[in-house]
């Protein structure tokens, strides 16, 4: 493998409400984003990425901020610069911008009527958007009054009262208080549910290991791998993942399962534990699922233990840099 | 929440909506947006800091005339070359227009809620002719406001000033609110460099002796006024002082406004469709 990581899976299926193909964008000599293909699919997708790695150039691409210098973006088969487009967008910037001099319900409604909804319509979806936020009943504070959590909310409510069907979220939870980023994770969960596209960009992996059915990791203005985190990491079989086993014969274990070729190590830290660094974890996982049944082994625990976002992602950039 | 009214050719085929309806819809829906944007930008410039400076502006210019008012003995001609053209023409009137007019896109891109625009589905072009609209109908109108003001101010002598300066101040607002406009959107400080462009371009080229000062505005207002004023004696008499100003006729620098105000919304309608803003977000 030498750049891309691709995976066939179910999302494949699904129509795209979004589609990069082949996009390229440069700012002079800088290339912002290289070569990207990707298809976004109703429900939420995860963009991470370390600074720099374009994250923030593919979302303003795909809001039509940008235009590409090669490929093309579509939403919905549109353009997405064209205006029509826009229709199908919901976004809601990481900039801490909005009218001040504005309450968070005016705010919302405005934005609503600029999206085209006639006015009685707007009324009712800048309540249900503001319902949705959880700010239905502190909406009428003015934004420069108003603490960053809610301004949040408010901003997220502009992005969806025109019920879009691609919601582009950059970094929602930067300085969010744990209790609120629960909350947000729960709206997102909601749009998912009523069969939106959710992208939503972030630095805070640990987060998108719960939220996220599908990843996009970029890196050095590419994407390096996409799908769901199981899956990269399914991909990424040949490094070495780290199982823990608690048993009582976690000896008598570590004696079976040394010779097998999954197997690259052993660590007995502890009485009763064993950790090793398996290569291809399906294959390990039959072979380890006959040995208990036929040995009768109880176990008190079995974990990977770097499947999460931070793992993957670190496999994902040193696996890129050396050319998997 | 209930589910999107995609427009989208598949929910066309589905709903079996004819897609001229749809589009008929579209562009309702589009022309509706339009009118809040206006009124939005109306409203967010009415009641801004420009609009104090306005004021204060205003009422300096209207003091200044009730103090002038009192000499003992003001004419139409006196009234038209010590009030109107150096202190409305020459200052007031350019400086309204770079509030209203580097401000109305130039604000929002450093207020960064001009993403808040571009996101909508608002065609770009459409953007950039409410902004236009509504930057020129504040510029026109409080300079129009302010002059008839002043020239009731003046008592019988400034009813006499006000015709001639009536139409060059309107088109001269205009053009310059254009200009403005279209710094603003060019640039990402846009007030700053249309006050410099005014200092240099519009002050000190448009003073100079020779042809330097055809590149000012300023010199095509004096030339409408000069003209349409002539039975109050205003513009340059005597062989030197035409010499020094060069004036062409009025009807030819009506002519050379009103292209320079369709160059001016044509390029700035070029600029800000195809422009990408990468300082938003």
């Amino acid at each position: 493998m030498t750049g891309n990581l691709t995976i066939n899976d179910t999302h494949r299926s699904l129509i795209p409400i979004a589609e990069f193909r082949s996009v390229t964008k440069w700012y002079g000599a800088v290339i912002g984003v290289n070569g990207v293909s990707f298809q976004l699919a109703p429900g939420i997708t995860g963009l991470l990425g370390p600074n720099g790695a374009g994250k923030t150039t593919l979302i303003k691409l795909l809001t039509g901020q940008l235009r590409p210098n090669l490929g093309e973006i579509l939403v919905q088969g549109l353009p997405a610069w064209s205006a029509a487009a826009k229709r199908h967008i919901g976004y809601c910037p990481d900039v801490d911008a909005v009218y001040e001099e504005m309450s968070g319900r005016q705010f919302v409604l405005t934005m609503a009527l600029l999206h085209g909804v006639d006015r009685s319509a707007a009324r009712d979806r800048t309540e249900a958007a503001l319902a949705d936020v959880g700010m239905d009943d502190r909406a009428d504070r003015t934004l420069r009054g108003c603490s960053k959590g809610m301004r949040q909310r408010i901003k997220l409510a502009q992005s969806l009262v025109h019920q879009p069907d691609l919601l582009i979220v950059d970094e929602p939870l930067n300085g969010i208080d744990p209790v609120g980023r629960r909350e947000l994770m729960d709206f997102f969960r909601r749009c998912r549910d009523r069969g939106q596209a959710v992208l939503v960009s972030s630095h805070i992996l640990e987060e998108m290991d719960a939220l996220a059915e599908q990843v996009i990791f970029m890196g050095r203005g590419r994407v390096l791998a996409q799908g769901t985190l199981a899956e990269i990491r399914q991909m990424l079989a040949e490094h070495p993942q780290r199982v823990r086993i608690r048993s009582d014969r976690a000896r008598e274990l570590a004696g079976h399962v040394v010779a097998w070729s999954q197997v690259r190590g052993i660590e007995l830290p502890v009485e009763n534990e064993i950790t090793l660094q398996v290569q291809q974890p399906d294959a390990f996982f039959r072979q380890f699922a006959a040995l208990i049944v036929e040995r009768r082994i109880d176990l008190t625990s079995v974990e990977t233990t770097d499947v999460s976002a931070e793992a993957i992602f670190d496999y994902v950039m040193s696996a890129t840099a050396g050319g998997i | 929440m209930n589910r999107p009214s995609a427009t989208s050719a598949v929910s066309v085929a589905v709903s079996g909506v004819p897609a001229n309806e749809d589009a008929t819809s579209s562009a309702c829906s589009v022309f509706s947006a339009c009118r809040q944007l206006l009124a939005l930008t109306l409203r967010r410039q009415l009641f801004s800091r420009q609009t104090l400076v306005g004021i204060g502006l205003t009422v300096l210019c209207c003091l200044i005339v009730l103090a002038w008012d009192r000499q003992k003995e003001p004419t139409p001609k006196k009234f038209a070359e010590q009030i109107v053209v150096p202190i409305y023409i020459a200052f007031l009137m350019p400086v309204l227009s770079i509030g209203y007019g580097a401000s109305v896109v130039g604000g929002e891109r450093e207020d960064r809620t001009l993403i808040y625009l571009l996101i909508t589905p608002i065609p770009r072009s459409w953007i950039y002719v409410v902004k236009y609209l509504s930057a020129n109908a504040l510029v026109a109108g409080w300079a129009a406001g302010t002059l008839v003001a002043m020239c009731l101010l003046a008592g019988e002598h400034g009813r006499h000033a006000l015709q001639p300066f009536l139409a060059a101040s309107l088109l001269g607002s205009v053009a310059y609110a254009g200009l403005f406009l279209l710094l603003g959107t060019l640039f990402r400080h846009g007030t700053v460099i249309s006050l410099a462009y005014w200092f240099f371009l519009e002050v000190l080229f448009g003073n100079m002796p020779g042809i330097i000062k055809r590149v000012s505005v300023a010199y095509y207002v004096r030339c409408i006024i000069y003209d349409a004023g002539s039975e109050l004696d205003l513009g340059p008499r005597g062989r030197v002082a035409r010499e020094m100003f060069l004036p062409i006729s009025g009807h030819a620098a009506i002519i050379v406004l009103a292209t320079s105000i369709a160059l001016l919304l044509i390029v700035g309608l070029s600029v800000f469709s195809r422009r990408e803003y990468r300082d938003l977000s």
